[in-house]
């Protein structure tokens, strides 16, 4: 047995195996849809320098989950509500001057869609994948938690330390928001869960990382 | 650190993506033996190749690049979990014997599971050496320069992992245990996912 016969039938090995390897559709499309560039990230972070905030404030962090939502994201929007549909979530403008977001468990998420709906309805956001963003003195928790909560279908409020049960959607009071503030939303590719925040506009530093589920 | 911002570079860096995501997926696949696995190191691998777009782009093979973060991503990873690097280490005696045995079980294997597992039963750098050889085809010296290690070591790592491919192959037991590899599944975490 010479070497060469070896390493011809390792290669042969090798094109028999990987010409039965199927790329998931599903797999090729996160991969060629996803936003490999971050959005002005370094111009935010300058601006958190200059403004020289002091002390640290436990941030507060909502894991919106957001999984497994189908029944919520197909139910008829009120007569006098807007809907912006996507594959990967709706966000439905209420009467009530409220916007309800319900993401599709398994479709690509992406980030500027987000963002883009957020601010066609109004609402002040920063959307991100992989990054956590907050504020350091966050904004008052009561605000926090008027502007952002978890609701069953039925309106059943959704305590932020509770699992997330599966029909939960998302409510947006945008009208609790303090001036000064947006919403950050922050996806995780790698645990495909959503977290939601308040920050200043004006002072925040993001990191990477998934944030502890909860208040904190 | 530069990122992908103009919107042509951006283009650029697209096509190289949608050029390269297959091979590299597979490669990844081969490595790991897993799907959601090798999803997760095309993905970094893109990531990284990204923040260096305006270097990469200008290479002469931007897909040599990528394919050489994701082969070590890989290793990064398996020696995090463990730090035995003895199966770089030359071992002579008995080759002649053990390549017929292997390329007898080399040829015999006519299916992608049992290739796959077999391949996943020998340490990360001896799968390494082994897609990058005879899969990606590269020289010996390219796939020393992707390990940092000598051409010596490539040939004989290629050498003691075909020979325990083809005894893996033909016992179908796994042989004397091996440094851990990529773990396939992800661990449990208190927040909520989809379903």
């Amino acid at each position: 047995m010479s070497t060469d016969q070896l390493e011809d039938e390792l290669r042969s090995a090798f094109t028999r195996a990987a010409a039965q390897i199927t790329v998931p559709e599903q797999a090729r499309h996160r991969l060629l849809q996803r936003d490999y560039h971050p959005r002005s990230r370094s111009r935010r972070h300058r601006r958190l320098a200059e403004l020289s905030i002091a002390g640290v404030a436990a941030s507060t962090v909502l894991a919106l989950g957001l999984a497994g939502v189908f029944g919520s994201a197909s139910r008829t929007p009120a007569r006098d509500s807007e809907t912006i549909r996507t594959a990967a979530f709706t966000l439905t403008k209420n009467a009530n001057g409220t916007a309800t977001l319900t993401l599709t468990a398994d479709q690509m998420f992406n980030p500027g869609a987000l963002q883009q709906a957020m601010q066609q309805d109004g609402i002040p956001a920063l959307v991100e994948t992989d990054s956590y963003c907050s504020s350091s003195p966050a904004p008052p928790g009561a605000a926090w938690a008027a502007t952002l909560s978890l609701q069953l279908p039925d309106g059943t409020p959704v305590s932020p330390n509770q699992p997330v049960p599966a029909d939960a959607v998302t409510v947006i009071n945008p009208a609790a928001m303090p001036a000064g503030t947006e919403l950050f939303f922050g996806y995780f590719n790698s645990d495909r869960t959503l977290t939601g925040n308040l920050i200043y506009t004006s002072s925040y530093s993001c990191s990477s990382g998934l944030p502890s589920h909860g208040a904190g | 650190m530069e990122w992908v911002r103009d919107a042509a570079s951006k283009r650029q860096f697209e096509g190289f993506a949608a050029e390269a995501s297959d091979t590299l997926f597979r490669t990844g696949y081969l490595m790991t033996g897993d799907l959601k696995d090798a999803e997760d190191l095309v993905q970094e691998t893109f990531l990284r190749v990204a923040r260096r777009w305006s270097r990469v782009q200008s290479m002469d093979h931007p897909a040599a690049y990528a394919r050489r973060i994701l082969i070590n991503l890989v290793l990064r990873d398996s020696d995090r979990r463990s730090r035995q690097k003895a199966e770089l280490e030359p071992q002579g005696g008995g080759a002649e014997a053990a390549d017929q045995y292997a390329a007898r079980a080399l040829r015999a294997v006519d299916d992608l599971a049992e290739f796959q597992w077999a391949l996943a039963q020998l340490p990360a750098r001896q799968r390494a050496v082994l897609v990058l050889r005879y899969w990606a085809d590269l020289p010996v010296a390219e796939v020393a320069g992707i390990l940092g290690c000598s051409a010596g070591t490539v040939k004989s790592t290629a050498s003691r992992a075909a020979a325990r491919l083809g005894a893996v192959l033909s016992s179908g037991e796994s042989p004397a245990p091996e440094p851990a590899t990529r773990q396939s599944g992800k661990e449990a975490s208190d927040v909520h996912r989809p379903a």
